[in-house]
């Protein structure tokens, strides 16, 4: 029994090994001892199954443990990191795959060799100044170097060392984690060039350029913002835009900060005092910074110092003014015939009435009512007189003026009065069209007078080859669809070719045979100086249209 | 009524028109005003004798375009033109259509008097004579060539400035020319020398 018994063990269950020495153990109750032999080979085979069973035991518990071995070896081999162990002396005891990838050779090529080997020559003094740390301390220890791989690649490693002790001779030796860095410091020096070369450009702009967050606070200052508000880097980030800007200053741009800020872009211009520099005038733009959400993070600060735009500005208006006037005396000078003309009638009429009382009062036939009609007659003749010389000096005289709020309608009506003489003498027809609800602009009084005065003589004489009866001039006011104000002025001359037409505005280009054509050149210098547009068309009565706009600005 | 001569004045401006009828009511020259050449050829009697005080510069016809009409409608109204100062170009295309003579304004009124006279009581020319043809074919004979040459030129209508350009000689030069015609020809205004050339070449 004994023999099948170890025969077929092997093959058994573990529960049915369990069955059976249950079964042997019965059987030696039921034989009760007598045959002691028996009772003996019995107890044999109980103990042969027991220690079957123990014998399996350890068999699984080996194959458990190789199992284990070989997972351990894996995630040694195959974690993202490199593992590495030194002796005391810096000679590679052992490596994982990833640490041997990293330094470019196979894991037998590695082992046993000082890591020296891959170092770059002038960190071995740091390498084993953090290996004696390691090996001398119970802490991690860090350190940084580069290492040239077989390949001849330069990598900036990290590596974190722990001491560990050999269990057979109880000696030191260092557990590494090597970490490739390699990218990420390329990274970060790349974001360090580019913040340097940002920092580089926003220094170099002539605008002030800064980031206040939403609490108002400055993360950002170029350096010609710090230079204008303080001249100290660490005076200005982190302050707030009441500790920079000043009481004052606050005040009046904090309202616009705050409106920046509610997610809208905010433009003006405002007059700061900043210290020795005196007053100075500045365009501010305020851009919300809401990119990721409705919500705004802060707010980008752009000031542009416009001192010396304004100072040009000033002085090229003195120069369109000298321009103006140079340009109303020379008009005058080819109106000449004609304010001759408007200034014999009623010196022809004076002198008329003065003769004509003279006889009455000789002849002594005159009836007094009326002598006396008709020397009031003389005086409101002279008074005539006077208004054509008044109205003519207020046009050439040289008036320094400035920016007021304008009525467009008294302008072009200031302007027709002007041409009254001229339009009469040209036989012209004059249709107006006032719009009643102009607002009132911020603009130059006399150098718009002069656009409209340009623009309207310019159509006058655009007619002077048409028949006298099919003149017609229409001058409208209005406000457009762009909500500008505009002038419109119609001719019904022969009109002018589509090229001609673009650059009629044009210096010095001129359809007609006399005069320099620098009229409507002007007049496109002070519509530009006002901001405003100047164009010509075809219209529909065969002749030209002369347009122009000026903005809507409070004054 | 209906002979006695009458000063038609063709004028647009109301102050002109007016002080022009009183004078020649102060004159006791009967007058018609109208305020342009076309309200005076609608209302204008043809029968009624006596002349026409007509503007040259007017808005719609003007003085020359009406005296062309008046010529095609052979009326034979004798015509006074008024022009403006420097408007002797017009003048002399109206003399030359056929006006009678031409005042500058401001006027001399005394002259314009004589002539509205003249012309209202002869209705003929004084000056269309042939001994006063005579008298000026010989003041005209006194005249140097240059000066006869920028008299030409003066009738033509030409200012001064032109004149001097067109001749290479400065305009200071051309006034006293100017001066000596307007001696030798004993003209006082510049219409009288006009007159007095047109009258030449009539007969030439």
């Amino acid at each position: 029994m004994a023999d099948v018994i170890g025969s077929e063990l092997g093959e058994m269950t573990n529960h049915q090994l369990v069955d059976m020495i249950k079964k042997l153990q019965s059987q030696i109750k039921f034989f009760d001892c007598s045959e002691s032999h028996c009772e003996i080979k019995h107890e044999l085979e109980v103990h042969q199954i027991e220690l079957e069973m123990q014998n399996r035991a350890l068999r699984e518990s080996q194959i458990q443990l190789e199992q284990a071995r070989d997972s351990y070896a894996d995630l040694y081999d195959f974690a993202p990191v490199s593992y590495i162990t030194f002796d005391e002396k810096g000679i590679i005891d052992n490596i994982n795959l990833t640490g041997a990838s990293l330094l470019g050779d196979v894991r037998g090529n590695i082992v046993d060799r000082p890591f020296t080997i891959w170092l770059k020559k002038d960190n071995l003094k740091i390498f084993f100044k953090h290996l004696k740390s390691t090996l001398h301390s119970d802490v991690k220890i860090t350190s940084e170097l580069q290492i040239t791989t077989r390949n001849g690649e330069l990598l900036d490693i990290r590596i974190e060392s722990i001491r560990s002790q050999y269990l057979t001779d109880n000696a030191y030796f260092c557990r590494s984690v090597i970490l490739d860095n390699t990218e990420a410091n390329r990274i970060k020096n790349e974001i360090i060039l580019q913040s340097r070369q940002l920092e580089l450009i926003t220094d170099a702009l002539p605008v002030l350029i800064a980031y206040i967050d939403a609490s108002e606070h400055h993360l950002f200052a170029n350096k010609t913002y710090i230079e204008s508000f303080d001249g100290l880097a660490n005076g200005i980030i982190g302050k707030s835009a009441y500790e920079v800007w000043g009481e004052d200053n606050y005040e009046n741009v904090g309202v616009q900060l705050k409106l920046a800020l509610s997610g809208h872009k905010v433009k003006f211009d405002m007059e700061l005092p900043l210290g020795n520099a005196g007053k100075k005038y500045f365009h501010t733009i305020l851009i919300p910074d809401c990119k990721h959400s409705s919500e705004v993070n802060g707010v980008i600060v752009l000031i542009g110092d416009i001192t010396d735009r304004l100072a040009i500005e000033a002085i090229d208006r003195k120069r369109l003014l000298d321009v103006a006037h140079f340009s109303r005396l020379s008009s005058m000078g080819e109106m000449v015939s004609e304010i001759a003309h408007e200034l014999n009638q009623p010196l022809a009429a004076i002198s008329i009435y003065s003769d004509a009382c003279r006889r009455m009062l000789e002849s002594g036939k005159g009836e007094k009512a009326d002598i006396v009609k008709s020397l009031s007659d003389i005086g409101f003749q002279a008074e005539r007189a006077g208004a054509v010389i008044r109205r003519i000096r207020e046009f050439v005289s040289n008036k320094e003026t400035h920016q007021t709020n304008i009525d467009l309608n008294d302008l072009v009506q200031g302007a027709l009065q002007l041409l009254e003489i001229e339009v009469r003498s040209h036989g012209v027809q004059l249709k107006l069209s006032y719009a009643d609800d102009i607002p009132a602009t911020l603009a130059d009084k006399i150098l718009i007078e002069q656009v409209i005065f340009n623009l309207v003589r310019n159509a006058l004489e655009a007619m002077d080859e048409i028949d006298e009866t099919k003149r017609i001039l229409k001058v409208e006011t209005s406000v457009n669809k762009f909500k500008e104000i505009q002038v419109k002025i119609d001719d019904s001359g022969p009109g002018l070719a589509l090229d001609k037409i673009k650059i009629i505005f044009d210096h010095f280009l001129t359809t007609k045979t006399s005069g320099m054509g620098m009229g409507l050149a002007i007049c496109k210098s002070i519509i530009d100086a006002h901001h405003g547009r100047i164009w010509a068309v075809p219209n529909d009565i065969g002749g030209t249209t002369l347009n122009f706009t000026l903005p809507l600005v409070k004054g | 009524m209906q002979n006695e001569p009458v000063v038609h004045i063709v004028d647009d401006d109301d102050a002109v028109r007016d002080a022009l009828s009183l004078l020649m009511l102060s004159e006791d020259i009967a007058v018609k005003t109208f305020a342009s050449a076309d309200e005076f050829l609608t209302q204008h009697a043809e029968e009624q004798p006596g002349c026409l005080l007509l503007d040259v510069r007017m808005p719609g016809t003007n003085g020359l375009e009406l005296l062309d009409i008046l010529n095609e409608k052979k009326v034979t109204l004798p015509v006074i033109f008024i022009t403006g100062h420097g408007d002797v170009h017009m003048a002399v295309k109206a003399m030359k259509a056929g006006a009678l003579d031409f005042i500058e304004k401001p006027f001399d009124n005394e002259r314009l008097v004589k002539v509205v006279h003249n012309c209202i009581s002869t209705c003929t020319d004084l000056n269309d004579t042939s001994e006063h043809k005579r008298e000026i074919e010989a003041r005209i004979a006194r005249l140097t060539k240059r000066e006869k040459q920028i008299m030409g030129m003066l009738v033509d209508g030409k200012q001064n400035k032109v004149i001097a350009r067109e001749l290479g000689i400065s305009p200071r030069t051309v006034e006293l020319h100017r001066a000596k015609v307007m001696e030798k020809l004993q003209a006082h205004s510049l219409s009288e020398v006009v007159r007095s050339a047109l009258l030449v070449e009539e007969i030439a």
